[in-house]
Order: C-alpha cells, then sequence, then structure tokens
C-alpha cells in the first residue's frame, strides 16, 4: 500500500469547561490516500465538525490536542505550532457548510476570491484577476466577470457555495475538507453542490473529506467511510464493505432515518430514540449503549474497542449486527420487551414488521 | 440627486425649527435692547410717556430723553414689531446672506462668524484626529486579544478617561504642559498655521481623549462581535494573516456604531467645545455663543445656531454616505 496523503492517529481533543472536561474527539484514527473521498458521518455533537477544524488548525488556543496529524510526511501539529503560513489554504483548504455566512458581506466577490492567490501565490493584481475569472468557471459560475465585482448579497445560495468552492481551490490544494457543504442549501442545489465537488476532485486529484449527518450523501461518493458517535469511531469502512452490511446498530440506525426510494410509500421512518449523550461525562461503556437495540449486559459497564472485521472494516461493538451475540442481543431484548438500559423496545416497531 | 434634494429639505427645516425656537426664547426671556443702549432699556418708557410712572433712569445721569434713544434703537433693530414679522423679515436677511448685526459692537454677524468658526473647526478636526487615531489601532489590539491583560487594563483605562471631566483635564494638562514645562502656549495663537496647530494641540487632546475612549469601547466591541463571525473563520482557513483577517475583514463591517457616535460628537463639537475654549482662551464659536446668550445678543446666537444647524445636517449626511461605503447592503435602498 502507498504512503497515505493524510495520516491521523489516535487523534484527542478536548475542551475544559467549568463542568470538567469536554471531549470532543476521543481517539480518532484513518488514512487517507491522494485523491481518495473520506466520508465522515454523525449526529450534531459526534466531533466530526471538531476533528475537521483541528485538521484546518481552527479550534481556539484552549483547546487541547493529542495524537498525530501526518500530511505527506510533515507533521500538521508542527507546522501549527511554528505558524506555517502557506499550508491552510494552500494545500489544505475547507468549504463551510452556511454560504450565505461564510463570505465576508462588505467585500467583492473578486476580492474575495483573488486573496488567497495574492497571499499564498504572490500574484499580480491583474493576474489575480484573470486566475479568479478562471476559478469562477471551474465550479460552473455564470459570467465570471460580472460576477467578481458583485457583493455576496447579490448571489443566490448555491452561486455563493461556488464562490466558496473556487475561494478554496484557487491555490489548487490537495486535500479539501467540506464540512456540511449542502446542509444549508435547497434540496435542488444540494446535488448539483455535491458532484461539482466529486468533479472537481476528479479533475485534480485531490483528497476529499466529506462531512455529513446523511449517510444518502456519501453513499455514492465517498471511497472510506467513517461513522463517528461521541467523539469516537463507531465504524469505518470502505462504502461497498458498509452498505452491504453494517456491523455497528449506530450506522444501521443511521440508514433508517433516511427515506430510500425502494420502500413503499408512507413507510415510517425510524428516528433513533433518545440523544447523544453528554460528552464532559460519558461514563464507562458504549456511548450508544442507552439507545441501542442490540444494547447487552456487556454494553453498560465495558466501553467496546475497535475490532477488526472481514475486508479491512473496523467497529467498535460488543454485539455488531449480523453476528451471533448481536442476534442472540437482540432476540433476547425483543423477548423482555426493554433492554438492559431500560429503552423501551416497542420504540422500533416498524422495524419488526420489516424483520 | 433624489438623496440630494431630500437631504437640503431636511436641511431647511432643521434650520428653521432650531433659529425659530432661539429666536422666541431668546426675546422673550431676555431684553435686547438692554444691551444696546444701556440699562435705560429696563424703563417702561411706554409707562413714563403716560405719565404712570416716574422716570427714574435720570438718577443715574440720563434723563427721560433716554426714551427717546430707546425708541430709535427699536426703530433700528425693528424691535417693535410683532415677533413673527421679525422673525420672517431676519429669515428674509438670512436667505440674502445677511445674518444681521452684533448688538454688541454693531458688527455683522458674519464678520464674527468667519472669525470664530474656523478656529472651532480646526480644534474640532484635530480632537477628532487624536481620537480615531488613539482608538482604532487600541480597539483592534484589545479585540484581537480580548479579556487578556492588554484588554482588561484598556477597559479600566477607558473609563478612567470618561470619567475624568474635560475641565479637570484641561486644568491638568494645562498646568504642566503650559506652565510646569512651558511646551505649549497658554493662549491662541493666530500667527500662521504652525502655530495655530501647535496652541491647540493641549485642547484637542483635552477634548480628544474621551471621545478616544468612547470610540475604543464601541469599536472593541463591534470587532470581538465580527471576530465571531463566520467570515472570519473562513478567512482563517484560506490561511490568511491575523493582521491581514483584523484590518481587511475585520475592521470594515466593525465601523457602524462608531461611524454614527463619530458623527453625533463632530457635530456637538462645532459649538459645544466651550469650556476647553475657555480653558486655553481660544476665541471659537462655543465662546462666541455663550457670551452671546448672556447679553441676550440674539443676533450672533443665531447666526451661531444656523451654523451649528447646518452643521449637524451635513455631518449626518456625510455619516449616511459613509455607511453605503462600509456596507454595500445599504446602497442598494438609497
Amino acid at each position: 500500500m502507498t504512503v497515505p496523503l493524510l495520516s491521523v492517529a489516535d487523534l484527542r481533543v478536548g475542551f475544559a469547561t467549568q463542568r470538567g472536561l469536554l471531549r470532543a474527539v476521543d481517539g480518532v484514527s484513518f488514512d487517507l490516500a491522494e485523491g481518495q473521498t473520506l466520508g465522515i458521518v454523525g449526529e450534531s455533537g459526534s466531533g466530526k465538525s471538531v476533528t475537521a477544524k483541528t485538521l484546518m488548525n481552527l479550534l481556539p488556543s484552549y483547546a487541547q490536542v493529542e495524537g498525530s496529524v501526518t500530511f505527506d510526511a510533515r507533521d500538521v501539529m508542527a507546522m501549527a505550532a511554528q505558524g506555517e503560513r502557506h499550508f491552510w489554504g494552500v494545500e489544505m483548504t475547507m468549504v463551510f457548510q452556511d454560504p450565505m455566512t461564510s463570505l465576508n458581506p462588505v467585500k467583492k466577490v473578486g476580492e474575495q476570491v483573488a486573496e488567497s492567490l495574492r497571499v499564498h501565490l504572490k500574484r499580480s493584481r491583474k493576474e489575480a484577476r484573470e486566475e479568479s475569472v478562471d476559478l469562477l468557471q471551474q465550479v460552473g459560475i455564470p459570467e465570471p466577470k460580472k460576477r467578481l465585482g458583485q457583493y455576496p448579497h447579490e448571489l443566490s445560495g448555491g452561486l455563493r457555495q461556488r464562490v466558496v468552492i473556487a475561494m478554496s481551490l484557487a491555490c489548487s490544494p490537495r486535500l479539501l475538507i467540506a464540512d456540511e457543504p449542502t446542509t444549508a442549501l435547497d434540496v435542488t442545489v444540494q446535488k448539483h453542490i455535491l458532484d461539482l465537488l466529486d468533479e472537481l476532485r476528479e479533475e485534480r486529484g485531490m483528497a476529499m473529506i466529506l462531512i455529513t449527518h446523511d449517510l444518502g450523501v456519501v453513499k455514492g461518493r465517498a471511497d472510506q467511510i467513517m461513522v463517528m458517535y461521541a467523539g469516537r469511531t463507531m465504524e469505518q469502512a470502505d462504502t461497498a464493505t458498509l452498505f452491504s452490511e453494517m456491523r455497528h446498530p449506530y450506522t444501521e440506525a443511521l440508514l433508517e432515518t433516511i427515506p430510500r426510494i425502494d420502500m413503499a410509500s408512507h413507510t415510517r421512518l425510524v428516528p433513533i430514540p433518545g440523544n447523544p449523550p453528554d460528552a464532559v461525562d460519558l461514563g464507562p461503556g458504549c456511548p450508544f449503549a442507552q439507545r441501542c437495540r442490540y444494547c447487552s449486559a456487556a454494553c453498560l459497564p465495558d466501553q467496546p474497542d475497535l475490532k477488526q472485521y472481514d475486508h479491512g472494516r473496523v467497529c467498535a461493538c460488543h454485539t455488531p449486527v449480523g453476528t451471533e451475540a448481536g442476534v442472540a442481543a437482540h432476540v433476547a431484548n425483543r423477548e423482555s420487551g426493554v433492554t438492559p438500559a431500560g429503552l423501551d423496545m416497542g420504540t422500533f416497531t416498524p422495524v419488526e414488521e420489516k424483520a | 440627486m433624489i438623496v440630494l434634494a431630500r437631504r437640503l429639505v431636511q436641511l431647511v427645516a432643521v434650520v428653521l425649527a432650531a433659529t425659530f425656537l432661539t429666536f422666541t426664547a431668546m426675546n422673550t426671556l431676555g431684553d435686547p435692547l438692554f444691551n444696546v443702549v444701556g440699562f435705560v432699556a429696563a424703563v417702561d418708557c411706554d409707562a413714563v410717556e403716560a405719565g404712570e410712572i416716574e422716570d427714574i433712569s435720570g438718577q443715574g445721569g440720563t434723563s427721560l430723553g433716554d426714551c427717546a434713544v430707546v425708541a430709535e434703537a427699536r426703530e433700528e433693530f425693528h424691535l417693535n414689531e410683532p415677533l413673527p414679522i421679525r422673525y420672517g423679515r431676519w429669515v428674509g436677511d438670512l436667505i440674502r446672506g445677511d445674518f444681521g448685526t452684533s448688538f454688541k459692537n454693531r458688527m455683522p454677524v458674519s464678520t464674527v462668524l468667519a472669525d470664530r468658526l474656523p478656529k472651532s473647526l480646526l480644534l474640532m478636526g484635530m480632537a477628532e484626529v487624536f481620537a480615531v487615531a488613539l482608538s482604532v489601532p487600541w480597539a483592534l489590539a484589545a479585540a484581537y486579544r480580548a479579556n487578556r491583560a492588554m484588554d482588561r487594563a484598556s477597559t479600566i483605562g477607558a473609563f478612567g478617561m470618561l470619567a475624568l471631566p474635560n475641565f479637570a483635564l484641561g486644568v491638568i494638562l494645562f498646568y504642566f504642559f503650559v506652565v510646569k514645562w512651558q511646551i505649549f502656549p497658554s493662549r491662541f495663537e493666530d500667527d500662521n498655521l504652525a502655530v495655530r496647530l501647535k496652541s491647540l494641540v493641549l485642547p484637542a487632546l483635552t477634548l480628544g481623549m474621551p471621545l478616544a475612549a468612547t470610540y475604543f469601547r464601541l469599536l472593541r466591541t463591534d470587532l470581538i462581535t465580527t471576530l465571531q463571525e463566520d467570515f472570519v473563520v473562513m478567512a482563517k482557513a484560506k490561511g490568511l494573516s491575523n493582521r491581514w483577517i483584523m484590518f481587511r475583514h475585520a475592521l470594515r463591517p466593525s465601523m457602524f456604531s462608531l461611524v454614527t457616535v463619530f458623527g453625533l460628537n463632530t457635530a456637538a463639537l462645532i459649538g459645544g467645545a466651550l469650556i476647553v475654549e475657555q480653558i486655553f482662551s481660544i476665541p471659537g464659536l462655543g465662546r462666541a455663543l455663550v457670551e452671546a446668550s448672556i447679553r441676550d445678543d440674539y443676533p450672533v446666537v443665531l447666526g451661531a445656531t444656523v451654523v451649528i444647524a447646518t452643521g449637524f445636517v451635513a455631518i449626518n449626511f456625510a455619516v449616511d454616505l459613509v455607511y453605503s461605503y462600509l456596507d454595500p447592503r445599504v446602497r442598494r435602498e438609497s
């Protein structure tokens, strides 16, 4: 196997709060090869955005970061400590969730696209302008010359996100991190933006991290998928493996929250019962146990480690779906009507019918 | 063009309202004749002529003949006509560019204003330059490291500067820089621009420091708010330096409160610097206004009112123009 472009090992990020240490990211590891896409999926508060911000060196100074991040044999943490000025925004860039607020309202689009070129690549005003026109064209913005002289409020949400993408592509990055890039957009525009990102990635051979709460978004686009919960990796596999057979009950639960085209109409979507746990006070055991229908007695006191499965899949679960332990736990819970964590199995009725 | 026309109407309305109130107040509360012909004006000449009361004016060395002087003066200044007609006459003169004549020394009011206004404007300009030059870098530095030691010390310092009244600050500066070290002249000197600027340094500082503290507080707060915005995070993600982000991304959208208060303060300073003008012996508009008010010299008071009202409207117009420069979203509406 070739050396990965980005390698994250045992990343831990904590924030000191008045109630104690908030573990936003707790031991996340992954590798990403040149030109590949990693999808990071999880609910809000699962630590996916904090992971992205850590990579981008955007965390506030009081964040406590441990672990190692290597980008093309360079130590990213060390570069952050030394105040490296031409790495972020050049080799590694980021597209944010809300294009309405991520552009400066008082600066012309042209200035905002051109400024990375001017700062990092030392282009002249004229060169930067020409390249900006080019970039806007590449992200599919009609009349790019005219757009350069406009302000963000004169553009639609979809166009603004294209501008943000153009900005992040300006210095030809090797890794683009897209943090929920379509969540704030109209459904009709979402697909266009995702397709655009995919095309650009392919054309430029850059790697991409696509962060989303929607497994459907990463399904056809990511090479690898990492499912995060409470700051931890729950399951990670290449996309085909993950979708053919999911091992982690959380992944399965996430998938059941999305409507599918092959479902009969009026099929009820199954929400995941309860809320994500409090990251300050996780306690022992699996963080998902309280909301899990496969929960067994072992899940409560004992936190499962990540274990290797078939096809390079890793999963942190005592009772993985589709295994003997998982089936046994599920049957036992269904018979008693309540899980060891006290969750009423009646919550899952629609699934029972399907099964 | 429409904007400009609207502004002109606004200007006329403000000037008329302000001068009408001033005119009425000056004529109701005091007797302008008192200062034209001396204290005889206080005698009710109508009653003397009718023989109803004794003429006491003679006791001061003058006689009943003084009532003739009063009548003459009344005639000259049209004081025997009803108030609205006199006001109308004054407005008519104003439109022709005639501000009237001072009661004190019969000088044209326009001459008084032309003498006083430039000094006040220079003082105002210097005070604002000091205030902005001090507050903007100060606020940028404090907001960049919000809630750190420097920011906390700055907040205390700013409150100190606000709490110190300008007569106290003026006297303190005067004592050290004029009396003790004799660096600056004790009164306003008018020989050439350099001398004028030098003699205005201390008064401008006296006016400028509390302003700087106000501007600092406003700009710091707005900067801290702006620095939380998503586009600042985006700018960081683009790898832009902190300096670039502070100056080119955060400063401009943070200047609204500053510009608003700057406009109001500047307009207020045109005729409102009287205490400082008094301490540093500057013959500015503020002092002229106070002296004229005490003497019921209403042509001068009215002339100053016109200047100050015009200044207010003009500066607020300028502030609106600055708004539309600062934020393109304002531009579309106007």
